[in-house]
């Protein structure tokens, strides 16, 4: 599937967290681990543990193992790629989003191939509390996807329509201490164990899609506020 | 009770506009009856008016002035005009959110020579391109 689109600039965004995650990962299950093994091991020498000696090296041998599995596994993969049929998306518009996965190896090819993903917006304000800046955030709106594909070639080829609703969330909005972002997580990990998603930043319009568009009767005139002398 | 300048009067063509569009504003001020002004307010010279965006909620306050414009007062304390605030295209719609909300106030001053100047503030409402007739509330729509 010739994909023809032209690359959003979400694409670098999901680069970059990925090699976040995949750094996090690496920290997490294997640097830490080897490094516990290696003062085992160096420890049962200097102590003449056995015990000390032979758990030091299954510890090691293990997390070097898994460190030469991961970064043999992350490097066989090119970072994912996301193209947007439009950029940036209106209020209720319906967006195709193709996610392209490709290997440097050629993979066995597969036909109808479904990977979940999620469509997410989320309400972001900082705030003071005593001499502390606060963050808070919470997800106003949260919809499973499915982006469905196929594997051809050296290649996973898919492809969703996501619909931005319009009546949970806002626009993307980025002031000062309040923010709204809208994110796509598409979970890849069925092609790569070492955890390879594609994460992107949307930015959503304040346009509303034509197709949301209704007629609504007017609200009666807004009661002015009162702000007196003292208020002013 | 309002404590606004009570000489003043406004009408907008709507309370509703979408961004990329403007609010279109006409005030006008009934002359002094001879000692009321003087009294009441101090020598009134122009009726200023803005348009402000704000956010309310648990973060800390974002605000900025959209436009301001103002109409001169003449000395037998009367005046008239039409005004426009343009919203830019870029500007943050009214929005009722979960953690923030969004809020566009239009600020009807009196300015006065002596003493504090009485206003009033008239809630108005930012709506998205193409949602001129598709809102009665900020954002989001409701089903």
């Amino acid at each position: 599937m010739a994909v023809e689109r032209y690359l959003s600039p979400v694409a670098s965004t999901a680069a970059h967290s990925e090699i976040d995650e995949a750094g996090g990962k690496l920290v997490g299950y294997a640097v830490l681990p080897a490094g516990i093994g290696t003062f085992l091991l160096v420890g049962g020498i200097a102590a003449g543990s056995a015990v000390l000696l032979v758990s030091g090296a299954l510890i090691t041998i293990l997390a070097v193992g898994f460190i030469l599995y991961y970064v043999q596994d992350h490097r066989a993969w090119h970072p994912s790629e996301l193209y947007f049929d439009k950029w940036p998306v209106a209020l209720g518009a319906t967006v195709q989003v193709t996610v392209v996965r490709a290997s440097k190896t050629s993979l066995p090819e597969r036909d109808a191939v479904s990977v979940p993903g999620e469509l997410i917006c989320t309400e972001e304000v900082t705030y003071r509390q005593g001499t502390d800046t606060r963050t808070d955030r919470r997800q106003v709106y949260g919809g499973p996807i499915q982006v469905t594909g196929a594997v051809h070639s050296n290649a996973f080829v898919g492809q969703v329509g996501l619909k931005i609703p319009v009546d949970f969330g806002g626009p993307s909005l980025d002031l000062r201490n309040n923010k709204i972002y809208w994110e796509l997580e598409i979970d890849l990990s069925e092609f790569s164990k070492t955890g390879h998603n594609a994460d992107a930043i949307i930015t959503v319009e304040p346009v509303l899609d034509r197709s949301e568009a209704r007629y609504v009767d007017a609200p009666p005139p807004p009661e002015p506020q009162d702000f007196g002398p003292d208020n002013a | 009770m309002l404590s606004g300048d009570p000489q003043v009067s406004y009408t907008f063509a709507s309370y509703f506009a979408e961004v990329g569009s403007s609010f279109f504003c006409s005030v006008s001020r009934a002359p002094d009856d001879g000692q009321t002004n003087e009294k009441s307010i101090g020598k009134a010279r122009a009726i200023r008016v803005t348009l402000d965006m704000a956010t309310e909620g648990r973060g800390t306050r974002d605000s900025q002035e959209i436009g301001t414009a103002e109409v001169p007062i003449d000395r037998f304390g009367k005046a008239s005009g039409d005004l426009e605030f343009p919203v830019p295209a870029d500007a943050p719609i009214s929005y009722d959110g979960q953690l923030i909300r969004v809020r566009y106030t239009m600020t009807i001053r009196t300015d006065t020579q002596l003493g504090i100047d009485p206003k009033f503030a008239v809630p108005v409402v930012v709506v998205p391109k193409n949602g001129a007739n598709s809102y009665d509330a900020p954002h989001p729509l409701r089903r």
